[in-house]
């Protein structure tokens, strides 16, 4: 034992490695599994039971690569402390996200995938397929509309020629409408139409929007601020929980209180739009309209005589309190997370309106478009 | 499984050495047997029993071997060789050749799909240089199925070399001593080469893939050059890296596996470039193809035809693609206006050698790295296109996130570094700059979007 410690005193390298190794095995072995990482908001993989047949087909060696990789000991320091190396080496990039002036954090998209034809095809589609109006609204991105503000020379796809090219292939559809909000918000780039910190638009940049869409669906432009505001400091957004790096403005989410009569999720019901106990969570975003149920009903009886049909993702989450301004009753579906049919829902109740809203990314590649016909 | 990640590191290192060091001596092969196969068979179960059976024949045929003589010996030598190199052909080169054939006669000879088994390149190498040896007479049938079992999966460079000859490690397979100062240089090695993957060939590999999903038709002529830099740089980090870490796993178990990797981008000519880089491979190739054609001793035609069979080869190891026979042609022109008249010119002209050294080498890679021929032909007009000024701002954004890792890779290739680092590397300066290294490979690999072993695909 003496000779093994003199070893040892002499070769401290193997010391360090071999305390480091079974240290670390020990915290996998002994410590808690975690369920979610709140910095990087996501469901983390727990340490999987072996079976036979997730031994045979290999399920089990899958999923345990991701519990060492996701439940690592000291994970958020470790991944903290590659942030920060990464930024000492001068680089502005972290996990696909870069970081540009005025602390915005931008994603780099720099292909269109296959799949934004598909899309598009999908929502023509889908309008033909009914005899109503159907409005088409696809968001631009922050990269795009904070162009000036992103890190010099960053590569950057032509989104504009993008969305035109949508515009196009769309206005040739029967019963399509493309209300165009690149020309809605590039003239307010100089507010904080988006976050820093997140990809979604503030609830000042989906007010710019609703404006774009009541002109094009003929809706009388209601004033927003005449309900009460509130604003939820500490805001770090989805780019942050990927950038991870240092000297990150957070951000503030403002949301109105605009008055429902109830919001009818999937199997619960609230008397409000906004999920106040996620204010206080990492993820505020998704206090808006309680995340992204499959489908949910947003109703405010008040005799309008109009209601509402949105397909959507996330970014239409912080302007429906503005439609709900206009509409009796709006019912909001997720194709991601909806399992029912399109169609019905929009023969059940009265007539509706349509509209589509997506952000750009989501229409290049989200893959549950094709739902809308199903 | 792969070295370079949280579940090697963490899980079966500490593990695997604390049963290997503590069984007793006559053990050990057993227990490294038993963990190359747990090693092997964590991401590929299926293809175990591939290993299984060239295991079972070349022990048999080793045995044939040596107990016959004339005709039966030389039956079973070449029945042994057709079966290695057949089931590497069959893996690898059906769907290649299947593709080729429907291509030019319009037939629809459907394809069987295979995915490569992990290493098989590499083991089918390793497995042959026994047999070829052995009827050469140059060593003795190994007896034990276990021992040569050892030899062909030990987990170090079982799927990615360095590639181990059995004559090389024979003696090591029978008795070993494992002494702290193995140990604890086999853990330095180990570092290093983790350093390598991850932090530098990992850093450099996102830019170049990158440039791949802006599309070839958009970079500028820098950015192009900048990609060819940053792949060559990627391609010789990783690799390195992986040699490095096997050669330290192998001290670590008791082994010396030779060195792969010589400093090759200093070098003053392609002809040395390829005695400096993935010394392993060309050392089987020379030993094993180019001599026994005749090498340079019969003729100068032979000569070239005999270069021109080791290239063509060489190519096709790396790939069932026409890119990877172009790129192993490519080699066989240069090295052959080298041998006629270049190499005497470039022995007089240093400067000249390094920068021709250099900037063919790096685009060697580029019909390496580019599989498709029309996307090639996009980057080529890439880098020879002058563009506008403003037309260059994108090489600024990657200079800014890659220069640093460039420029260190750029120094890390030459000598001087790791020679000065190996007199201070059991010092206690040396063990604090591993101690960092070490650290800094866990946080990446704690967060680790992009890490994938190029080699892993031959």
């Amino acid at each position: 034992m003496k000779k093994l410690m003199k070893c040892l005193t002499e070769y401290p390298l193997i010391l360090i490695f071999f305390a480091v190794c079974a240290g670390m095995l020990a915290g996998y072995v002994f410590g808690k599994d975690r369920d979610f990482s709140d910095m990087e908001n996501r469901y983390l993989q727990k340490r999987p039971k072996v079976s036979l047949s997730s031994l045979a087909d290999g399920s089990f060696m899958e999923s345990f690569d991701t519990y060492t990789d996701e439940q690592v000991p000291f994970r958020n320091v470790l991944v903290k402390c590659k942030a920060v190396m990464i930024w000492l080496s001068g680089s502005s990039e972290n996990d696909g996200i870069a970081k540009g002036r005025d602390g915005y954090l931008f994603d780099k998209v720099t292909a269109v995938s296959d799949k934004a034809s598909k899309n598009i095809a999908a929502m023509k589609n889908f309008a033909a397929s009914t005899d109503r109006d159907v409005y088409i609204a696809v968001a631009p991105t922050s990269t795009w509309i904070n162009e000036e503000k992103l890190p010099a020379g960053m590569p950057v796809l032509d989104e504009k020629a993008c969305a035109d090219q949508l515009k196009t292939a769309l206005s040739s559809a029967q019963n399509a409408h493309v209300i165009d909000l690149y020309d809605a918000l590039l003239p307010h780039k100089d507010e904080q139409v988006y976050y820093r910190t997140d990809h979604h638009w503030t609830t000042g940049g989906a007010g710019y929007a609703y404006s774009a869409i009541a002109d094009a669906m003929g809706l009388e432009k209601k004033d927003i601020t005449q309900y009460e505001k509130h604003e939820v400091p500490d805001f770090l957004g989805t780019h942050y929980a990927k950038y991870k790096g240092v000297n990150v403005k957070a951000d503030t989410i403002e949301y109105y209180d605009v008055p429902i009569d109830s919001l009818e999720l999937e199997g619960r019901t609230a008397s409000d739009m906004m999920d106040k106990e996620k204010l206080s969570g990492y993820d505020k975003y998704a206090a808006f309209m309680y995340g992204n149920d499959g489908r949910y009903e947003v109703k405010a009886e008040k005799g309008a005589g109009r209601d509402l049909l949105i397909l959507k993702d996330s970014y239409a989450n912080c302007l429906i309190p503005y439609l709900v301004m206009n509409y009796d009753n709006i019912t909001v579906i997720d194709l991601r997370y909806f399992g029912g049919s399109v169609a019905e829902e929009l023969l059940a109740g009265g007539e509706k309106d349509v509209l589509l809203l997506y952000n750009w990314t989501f229409v290049n590649e989200d893959n549950h478009f094709y739902k809308m016909v199903n | 499984m792969v070295f370079s990640s949280l579940l090697f590191i963490f899980w079966f290192i500490p593990v695997f050495f604390a049963v290997y060091w503590l069984v007793p001596a006559k053990l050990r092969n057993t227990v490294l047997f038993l963990g190359s196969i747990v090693f092997y068979a964590w991401g590929e179960p299926v293809y175990l029993i591939l290993i299984f059976i060239s295991i079972l024949v070349n022990y048999l045929a080793g045995i044939g071997i040596e107990q016959t003589e004339g005709t039966l010996s030389k039956i079973i030598f070449i029945s042994s060789m057709v079966f290695d190199f057949g089931m590497l052909f069959v893996f690898k080169y059906t769907g290649f050749f299947v593709s080729n054939i429907n291509g030019i006669f319009g037939s629809s000879i459907s394809d069987l799909h295979l995915t490569l088994p992990l290493g098989i390149s590499f083991y089918t190498f390793q497995i042959a240089s026994y047999v070829i040896d052995l009827y050469r007479g140059k060593i003795k049938a190994e007896h034990s199925p276990l021992t040569l079992g050892t030899y062909l999966v030990m987990f170090p460079q079982l799927i990615a070399g360095p590639i181990v000859v059995y004559s090389q490690v024979s003696e090591q397979l029978h008795s070993r001593r494992i002494t702290m100062e193995d140990v604890s240089d086999g853990i330095a090695t180990f570092i290093l080469g983790l350093a390598s993957k991850v932090l530098v060939a990992n850093s450099v590999g996102a830019l170049w893939n990158d440039l791949e999903s802006i599309g070839y038709e958009n970079i500028s002529m820098p950015l192009a050059w900048l990609g060819a830099v940053a792949f060559t740089l990627q391609i010789y980090f990783d690799f390195n890296g992986y040699s490095l870490m096997a050669i330290g796993l192998g001290k670590m178990l008791g082994f010396s596996i030779p060195r792969n990797f010589n400093h090759p981008y200093v070098s003053k000519s392609l002809t040395e470039f390829w005695r400096r880089w993935h010394m392993t491979l060309s050392g089987w190739f020379r030993e094993y193809v180019y001599i026994p054609l005749g090498g340079n001793r019969k003729g100068k035609i032979r000569t070239y035809v005999n270069l021109f069979i080791v290239w063509f080869l060489t190519g096709f190891w790396h790939g069932a693609g026409w890119n990877f026979i172009c790129w192993g042609l490519f080699f066989f022109v240069f090295l052959s206006l080298e041998k006629s008249f270049l190499l005497a010119f470039l022995e007089k002209h240093p400067v000249i050698a390094r920068i021709y050294s250099l900037v063919f080498i790096a685009l060697s890679w580029m019909i390496f790295a580019i599989t498709d021929f029309a996307k090639l032909g996009t980057y080529a007009k890439a880098l020879v296109s002058f563009p506008s000024f403003s037309a260059c701002t994108d090489v600024l954004y990657y200079m800014r996130n890659y220069g640093a890792v460039i420029i260190i890779g750029c120094i890390l290739s030459a000598p001087f570094v790791s020679e000065r680092f190996e007199r201070i590397k059991r010092k206690p300066a040396g063990v604090a700059i591993l101690s960092v290294l070490f650290f800094a490979c866990i946080c990446s690999l704690a967060d680790m979007g992009y890490n994938p072993f190029l080699y892993f695909r031959f």
